[in-house]
């Protein structure tokens, strides 16, 4: 039975490897990123490398256990049990080694994490206010005086359209619950909690169609809390502000 | 590659289609019921006028009455057993019901009827179940009598080489229709059950599952008003109405945006919303007919009656609206200066005795007119303890009726779902407008009133530049002092510090 | 239960009433059975309820597999009975209500109670060598101070506007506004109640475990003879002790905001679909601090014990020692003691500060650090054993696998850069999944196996548990696996219909595998079930010690009677001296004396 255990076992490397490999090629992984160098593919390699890290222990470990496994079976092994209580060396090679990866993980991480966070860009190219609230995202851009929060402000709800190729800063608040903004194709996330304003910043590259996706229970309502992004040419996004500052202005 | 996707795709359709059918054949036993509108029972109740004297009796009734009674005369100045009673309600509600069904049909098998000015395929694609992949059809079947008669229903999509379509028909159940006596079809998408029905209801009676939990309440279309209007106080509202609510929500109420639907799709929403609002009306009119006239439904001439006057004749209102819209004085695009003077002309009008807004809004436009009337009048603060609505405007046309005789609200009973709701003056200080913030929305507001509330229609004892003067001081109101930082975000929450 | 599963002891003196014999025999049964001070009674109780809301929360989980997979479909026999009006079709707060409360049930309800409640109140006496906890009567009340979570939870679902729907974070405003949510209305107040009414019964349980472990182990039971169960025990118990008090105040704080109108959560002025929130001055991060505060160091609550059990199961089947006995013990607490300053990472997106993301990433790496040596440790137990296939060498063989996953799984949302793609995406649902049932819950499966001798004097049976294992394991992964894939795709947590967005519509075909897995996966606990009934009653009987294991426990009568030896145990060595050359036999259990002539001195392999 102890062979048929451990083939049992190895069963999950294999199937565990074939289903990670199989993913993309059937297009169930990450989405398109479309965003500036430095931002989405920064989050995609880390991601990728601690995909390799993490796939060889979890190879070579599930395989050694394997191994065991069938090496070791009481019905078929001949040798005596090996009566060890462990081995110090063993144990401080495989406390310092696992330890130095994971520091060193963490702190090569730290700038990728400062350039999404905590570096506020002081000249962007697009200044605009999201407001999340129970079911919808209220989208604020600055009207012709090149200021938010005066009264010639264009004011849309759900539809983000930003220029490409242009640093957006976004100002994001909350109307009533927790939200999050969440872009997966730009791989930005944040909460918006109400009483604060949290700037989040990015930029687009490739013109297109994206999700805007509410990553944050905030009601019944949050599987329908859609957004869409849109990233077009500058002209485009310009001719596109106007329509929509002269619906808002319209007197008929 | 590709073929191998396809081929694991459909294998894993395949399957999951055994394992559904296996589990739903499981769990779901007896077949489904197809879902029903709900009878508008709000304010007085059919039965509570119900003949109780053997006097009142129709003839119809009075013969069914001798016919279960057994008996040749009835007992001068006796009232009708209550069995009897109960009998002639619960006939008298499913004629209404069945009147009702052969007019519109039912939330699965929506029907236009010719001359209402309803799409049928908008109707249609808006009806059934989420997703559905049904379609409504049209078909020639034949009533007791003989005679072909249209019927609606809805079955399984059509396919080609198919000569005999199962479909479920609301009365019939499950029947069996030749091709060849199908009309028409149209294809059904769920989209009104998928979006709407979850606070406005199936019947569109603004009592889905959220409503009681949202303030205000969904509307109910039933009344066939809508608050936000392009057209006057008595008018219905136009297509372009119901398109700019979804398209911009209504802003500070939980109706959102449904700005990202397709344009096909917001169309056919709009449509039944429309079909609802006409339907929830002409039932209104009917059960009058019913409950003040003692009509007999079964009448040949009341049915053409119901069609011609009550049904077609609202269908025209509607068809109107269209002819009916407020369109404001157009004017030159104002200078800076001339802004500056319109807002201030604006801001005396505010306060005056000929506009009266600060009557309801407050003399700061903050929404507190009606609280300072009557803390000066030295009544207590809406909400507060013996709270009495000795102002009438307190509460809409759809909530009036659920105050009691002492004026306070009614809990919700067994004549309303909901408890009563106040509605409150806005405060103009924030930036919401609800009905939209185009400045030809809030001059609409001002001109021809929010329907069903105290905001008048002021459209006829202002001048269009008064109005003009009002519109400008509102849209600039959230911007002066005294008015809360940014106040357009809804949002006036604040955090001290950051954790 | 039946008689053979407690025994009354022998020659232990019970009063019989002279007088009214029917009223003493419910008295006798009440004291027996019900408010037993016998903590083997109370492991039971714990064990059986918990159980049987590890049903509940399953079917809960199905539910939501169902919307996943056919959204809006007809939901089976619920569908009619509650949606009628709409035709069938879910609403979208039941939904969420389905989310939350599968998590409360599985996380408060089972695997904390059945670890600490079920299997430490039964084992601890037991492997230590005491004939009972230190404080029985407190016992039996943490147990029965589960009762009111138990009816205040199982109330909120029916409470007006439906079940609590805020998640089972309870992040407010939306869980402590009333108007944020219908099912924030009575339903949270009573959920939040059920909470603290499981932290104190928790708390209550911790300090009873930490005073019988520091104060009533056998003669020669050194600290460092204990085994890993016990040290897995004894390190959840320091947990709770020192994490709950700030979920039970978090907890009482949301319940006066809602009740009383203080403002712990809310901010200044705020407004929810129409009505005011009441009084300002909070913050709502602040809930999420506290709450993670005390949920972290709960994550390893639910961990610890499990893995204590697993090394003693493996120890015990492999016929040889635990590899580095000294390091497991360490590694435990420097779990437990990570565990205290990691709690940030659920919070990296949160808009709190973000330099503590830099803080929380390092502490969080750090924390893989443990886990990865005891994996090491665990490889090295069986490295060089014998091997024996049974039931309990199963289970934890097979939660050494998939924490293998877990524990990998974790380092990704460790990674803050990366966690702000995959925070509160599947990804994070596939990581604690593995975590929680595919490494505690099968551990779980495995105690129950391997201790059911010593609770019932019964033997499970073996081929039936094997079955169990195999199919169990491979819808588990079924259900699980895929999840990871989901999360890379961005597919988000608690979203009654994702596939609305283009980006996700994709991906409803492998829900719907997902869900036939899990189905499958709930069916087939039928086998497990019919198992434990089935040999509770008629399982095969057997000795003190039908595995040949050291522990203490073993050298009890099976099952073991009030005050559980017969002759007060004396400890002469470790409990994993399997394989010693100093005897014949493959093990040598640590009340055995040593040869004659030769003094148990405490060695440095115990």
């Amino acid at each position: 039975m102890g062979r048929f255990w451990s083939l049992f076992f190895l069963l999950v490397p294999i199937l565990g490897v074939a289903t990670f490999v199989a993913a993309p090629m059937y297009h169930y992984w990450l989405p398109e990123d479309v965003s500036i160098s430095g931002q989405g593919d920064v989050v995609d390699g880390l991601f990728y490398f601690i995909l390799y890290l993490t796939g060889a222990v979890f190879i070579g470990t599930e395989v050694v256990l394997f191994w065991f496994m069938w090496k070791y079976d009481a019905a078929t092994t001949k040798e005596p049990v090996k009566y060890s209580h462990g081995n110090h060396t063993l144990e401080i090679v495989w406390t310092i080694i696992p330890a130095g990866t994971l520091l060193f993980i963490a702190i090569y991480q730290m700038n990728a994490w400062a350039d999404q966070t905590m570096r506020i860009p002081k000249n962007p190219g697009l200044e605009i206010e999201v407001v999340a609230r129970q079911f919808e995202w209220r989208i604020k851009y600055p009207g012709p005086d090149g200021k938010l929060g005066t009264q010639d402000d264009i004011h849309m709800v759900n539809d983000l359209h930003i220029p490409k190729d242009k640093e957006v800063l976004m100002h994001l608040k909350s109307m009533d619950v927790l939200h999050s903004f969440f872009l997966p194709n730009l791989r930005v996330k944040q909460d918006a909690v109400p009483g604060m304003s949290i700037p989040v910043w990015y930029t687009a590259i490739k013109s297109g169609s994206y999700d805007l996706v509410c990553a944050e229970l905030c009601g019944w309502g949050h599987y329908k809390m859609k957004g869409r992004l849109t990233v077009e040419s500058d002209e485009d996004f310009a001719r596109w502000l106007e329509g929509v500052r002269k619906n808002q202005e319209a007197e008929q | 590659m590709q073929s191998t996707f396809t081929m694991t795709d459909t294998i894993l359709r395949n399957c999951r289609a055994a394992a559904a059918l296996m589990v739903v054949g499981l769990f779901a036993g007896c077949s489904a019921e197809p879902v029903h509108f709900r009878l508008n029972h709000e304010g007085k109740k059919l039965d509570e006028l119900a003949p109780l004297n053997p006097g009142d009796l129709t003839d119809r009734e009075k013969k069914q009455a001798l016919e279960a009674l057994g008996v040749t005369e009835f007992p001068k100045g006796e009232p009708l057993p209550g069995y009897l009673q109960a009998r002639f309600l619960a006939e008298r509600n499913q004629e209404l019901v069945d009147t009702l069904d052969g007019l519109f049909g039912g939330p699965d098998t929506p029907y236009a009827y010719p001359g209402t000015g309803l799409d049928q395929r908008k109707l249609a694609e808006a009806s059934g179940p989420t997703s559905s992949k049904n379609i409504v059809l049209r078909y020639v079947s034949k009533n007791d009598a003989g005679k072909p008669v249209e019927m609606v229903a809805s079955g399984p999509l059509l396919m080609d080489g198919v000569s005999q379509v199962s479909i479920r028909d609301a009365k019939l159940g499950a029947i069996l229709v030749d091709r060849k006596d199908i009309k028409d079809f149209s294809y059904q998408r769920g989209l009104f059950r998928q979006h709407c029905v979850h606070c406005h209801g199936i019947t569109g009676d603004g009592d889905g599952p959220t409503a009681e939990f949202v303030m205000p309440y969904p509307r109910d279309f039933r009344k066939g008003k809508f608050k936000f209007t392009s057209t006057d106080t008595p008018d219905r509202p136009t297509r372009g109405d119901l398109h700019r609510t979804l398209m911009e929500g209504i802003p500070g109420t939980a109706m959102p945006s449904f700005r990202l639907l397709a344009q096909d799709e917001l169309d056919s929403l709009i449509e039944y919303v429309a079909y609802l609002a006409l339907r929830g009306e002409v039932e209104t009119l009917i059960t009058g007919r019913i409950r003040d006239n003692g009509e007999d439904l079964t009448d040949p001439e009341i049915q053409a009656s119901i069609v011609s006057d009550d049904l077609l004749g609202m269908a025209g209102q509607w068809q109107n609206a269209e002819q009916k819209i407020v369109i404001p004085k157009e004017r030159t695009p104002p200078t800076p200066e001339q802004l500056a003077a319109s807002v201030e002309a604006g801001r005396k009008l505010f306060t005056s005795e000929k506009a009266q807004c600060s009557k309801c809004h407050g003399p700061i436009g903050s929404g507190d007119g009606w609280a300072q009337a009557k803390v000066w009048a030295g009544q207590p603060q809406p909400g507060t303890l013996g709270d009495l609505f000795t102002l009438p405007n307190e509460l809409d046309d759809w909530n009036k009726d659920k105050v009691d005789g002492t004026g306070h609200i009614r809990p919700a009973d067994i004549y309303f779902a909901l408890p009563g709701q106040q509605v409150r003056p806005r405060n103009l200080r924030q930036g919401i407008y609800r009905g939209g913030r185009r400045p030809v929305d809030v001059y609409r507001r001002i001109a021809a009133s929010i329907k069903g509330t105290a905001m008048p229609a002021l459209g006829k004892t202002l001048t269009p530049d008064e109005i003009w003067n009002l519109v400008d001081f509102v849209r600039q109101l959230p911007f002066e002092d005294g008015s809360d930082e940014m106040p357009d975000t809804h949002s006036t929450a604040t955090i001290q510090g950051q954790l | 239960m039946s008689t053979a599963s407690i025994g009354h002891g022998h020659g232990h003196a019970h009063s019989h009433a002279s007088g009214n014999d029917s009223w003493a025999n419910v008295k006798k049964f009440l004291s027996s059975y019900v408010f037993s001070l016998d903590h083997k009674v109370i492991g039971i109780q714990f064990l059986f309820s918990t159980l049987l809301w590890f049903f509940v929360g399953g079917i809960l989980a199905l539910g939501i597999r169902w919307q996943l997979a056919w959204p809006w479909a007809d939901m089976p026999v619920i569908g009619r009975m509650l949606f009628s009006a709409e035709g069938g079709q879910i609403s979208p707060e039941f939904y969420t209500m389905l989310v939350s409360m599968h998590a409360s049930v599985m996380i408060f309800f089972v695997i904390i109670p059945i670890l600490a409640g079920a299997f430490g109140n039964f084992l601890i006496p037991l492997m230590i060598g005491a004939d009972d906890m230190a404080f029985p009567t407190l016992n039996m009340l943490s147990y029965w101070f589960m009762w009111p979570a138990f009816i205040s939870m199982t109330l909120s679902f029916f409470a007006h506007g439906g079940g609590p729907s805020s998640g089972w974070t309870v992040y407010p405003p939306l869980s402590s506004v009333p108007s944020a949510a219908p099912g924030s209305h009575n339903a949270q107040t009573l959920w939040l109640i059920g909470l603290t009414f499981v932290g104190v019964s928790s708390m209550m349980g911790s300090v009873n475990y930490l005073t019988t472990i520091i104060m009533m182990r056998a003669p020669g039971m050194t600290m460092f003879r204990l085994p890993l169960t016990i040290w897995g025990m004894f390190i959840t118990a320091v947990l709770q002790a020192f994490a709950l008090p700030v979920l039970t105040a978090a907890g009482f704080m949301q319940v006066m905001d809602r009740v009383m109108g203080t403002g712990f959560f809310i901010p200044e002025g705020l407004t929810v679909n129409g009505i005011d929130a009441g009084a300002g001055g909070g913050q709502p991060l602040l809930w999420q601090h506290l709450f993670w505060f005390y949920s972290h160091p709960a994550v390893y609550i639910m961990l610890l014990p499990a893995m204590g059990m697993v090394s003693d199961i493996l120890a015990c089947f492999a016929r040889k020692p635990i590899f580095g006995y000294k390091p497991m013990v360490y590694s435990i607490s420097g779990i437990a003691g990570l565990g205290f300053i990691v709690w940030g990472h659920h919070m990296f997106m949160s808009g709190m500060n973000p330099a503590l993301g830099m803080t929380f990433m390092v502490s969080t790496m750090m924390i893989a650090l443990p886990s990865a040596i005891k994996t090491f440790n665990w490889l090295g137990t069986i490295w060089g054993g014998k091997i024996q296939y049974t039931t309990p060498m199963l289970f934890s063989l097979g939660f050494l696998s998939m924490f293998i996953i877990a524990g990998l799984s974790g380092i990704f949302m460790a990674a803050t850069p990366v966690d702000r793609f995959i925070h509160d995406t599947y990804f994070i649902v596939a990581h604690f999944h593995y975590v929680l049932f595919g490494s505690t819950a099968l551990a779980v499966f495995g105690a129950i196996h391997f201790w059911f001798p010593k609770m019932f004097g019964r033997m499970m049976n073996e081929p039936l548990g094997k079955l169990h294992f195999f199919l169990t394991i491979i819808f588990f992964n079924g259900t699980f696996f895929t999840m990871h894939i989901l999360g890379t795709g961005g597919f988000p947590r608690r979203l009654a219909d994702p596939y609305h967005y283009e980006t996700f519509k994709h991906l409803q075909t492998m829900n719907q595998f997902m869900t036939i897995s899990a189905v499958l996966m709930v069916a087939v606990q039928v086998i497990f079930v019919f198992n434990f009934i089935y040999s509770m009653f008629w399982g095969p009987r057997c000795g003190r010690n039908p595995w040949h294991a050291n522990g203490l426990e073993w050298s009890a009568p099976s099952p073991p009677g009030h005050g559980n030896f017969d002759v007060q145990p004396i400890v002469y060595r470790g409990p994993y001296e399997y394989g010693s050359p100093e005897t014949d036999q493959d093990y040598y259990p640590q009340t055995q004396p040593p040869p004659a002539g030769a003094l148990a001195v405490a060695k440095d392999h115990h």
